[in-house]
């Protein structure tokens, strides 16, 4: 009975420092380091396009370029590991370059959005402005030359 | 009457103050459209200039210079900076045939430069290389680049009776995204260093 109560204790620790041990990767095979580090360019890719779209509509998207770069960073040092052999590194700065770009696309498309929607009532705020502006020079304009024009014929008339 | 001979000067302040007004609708509509698109692509020695480059190395010597990208495509765009290192007999990057080295890039660097923006990164390298006397070349083993220990296969640097020295070719080539092809393609612009790779 001891035995068999000091054998569920070392299962329990076991299975508890197992759970317990933060998520890294051991003896990562070559197939799977190339197959993490092929979702993660891909993902970059998708990334980049989403920061085009944003950058053509003419978003601020450094921060953003900063994001993306640390995870083109970490993919190239994935990258030289692989080359090296070092499976478990490359899986591991992949893993950590798409974990990085989490979210990235929704930001990019949410500020696309944000800035078509701006873009859009800048627009409209300097049109309305502007028109405004020139009807008010011409209204203007033919006021003063009208009235400057009876002055001087009244200064004539006397 | 003598207010009519002004006329003409009332007409020309008031388009004047007309054009202002409306310049910023206009100059919404009315731009210089751009004719060339182009990266541009420079190395520059350890004082961010055009100048003081490493020549003379020596083995484990610590040399800084500064890679950048100015992006003039017109969009943002992704790039691949390829480092490679070569002999004087091996291939290299071809200037007129704009075609790249067939060399295997020791590291890739990727940058995503937006539309009329640059990027500029440091890069501080050492060479580790040794001279083997039995056949009086130099031979490279690795080169560590920020940090990043390269590993250099097969490259033997001879005497160049000509310019008295062992000189090693570090360049850099320039890459870039094609979203139509799926793949990175060469975007014909490189950069390099030639070194004295000296042995005392």
């Amino acid at each position: 009975m001891r035995h068999l109560h000091a054998l569920m204790t070392a299962v329990f620790f076991l299975v508890t420092l197992t759970c317990s041990v933060p998520f890294r990767v051991f003896g990562a095979s070559e197939a799977e380091a190339s197959a993490v580090m092929d979702g993660t360019k891909e993902t970059i890719i998708q990334c980049y396009s989403a920061i085009a779209k944003a950058d053509n509509v003419g978003a601020n998207i450094s921060t953003l370029l900063m994001t993306l770069h640390q995870a083109g960073e970490l993919l190239s040092q994935a990258s030289l590991s692989f080359n090296t052999g070092d499976f478990d590194s490359a899986l591991d700065l992949a893993a950590q370059s798409q974990e990085l770009l989490t979210g990235f696309i929704s930001d990019a498309e949410e500020l696309t959005e944000i800035t078509i929607q701006e873009n859009h009532s800048g627009v409209v705020t300097t049109t309305l402005s502007s028109t405004f502006g020139a009807i008010v020079i011409v209204v203007g304009s033919v006021a003063f030359w009208f009235r400057i024009k009876k002055k001087v014929k009244e200064d004539e008339n006397t | 009457m003598i207010l009519d001979e002004y006329r003409i000067v009332f007409l020309v302040v008031g388009g004047i103050l007309m054009l202002l007004v409306v310049s910023p609708v206009l100059s919404m509509f009315l731009s210089i459209p751009r004719t060339e698109f182009f990266s541009e692509f420079w190395l520059l020695g350890s004082n961010q200039r055009a100048e003081e480059y490493p020549f003379n190395v020596t083995v484990g010597g610590e040399y800084k210079v500064f890679s950048g990208i100015g992006n003039r495509l017109g969009h943002a765009a992704y790039y691949k900076v390829l480092v490679k290192f070569r002999n004087q007999t091996q291939s290299g990057p071809d200037s007129f045939n704009r075609t790249a080295s067939t060399l295997p890039a020791l590291y890739d660097i990727r940058a995503f430069v937006a539309d009329e923006d640059i990027w500029e990164i440091p890069l501080v390298f050492s060479l580790n290389y040794d001279y083997d006397e039995f056949t009086s070349q130099i031979q490279v083993f690795d080169m560590t680049l920020n940090d990043a220990v390269l590993s250099i296969k097969d490259v033997h640097i001879g005497w160049d009776p000509v310019n008295s020295g062992f000189y090693g070719n570090l360049f850099f080539e320039l890459w870039i995204y094609n979203a139509t092809l799926s793949d990175f393609q060469y975007h014909q612009r490189f950069v390099g260093l030639w070194l004295n790779m000296t042995t005392s």
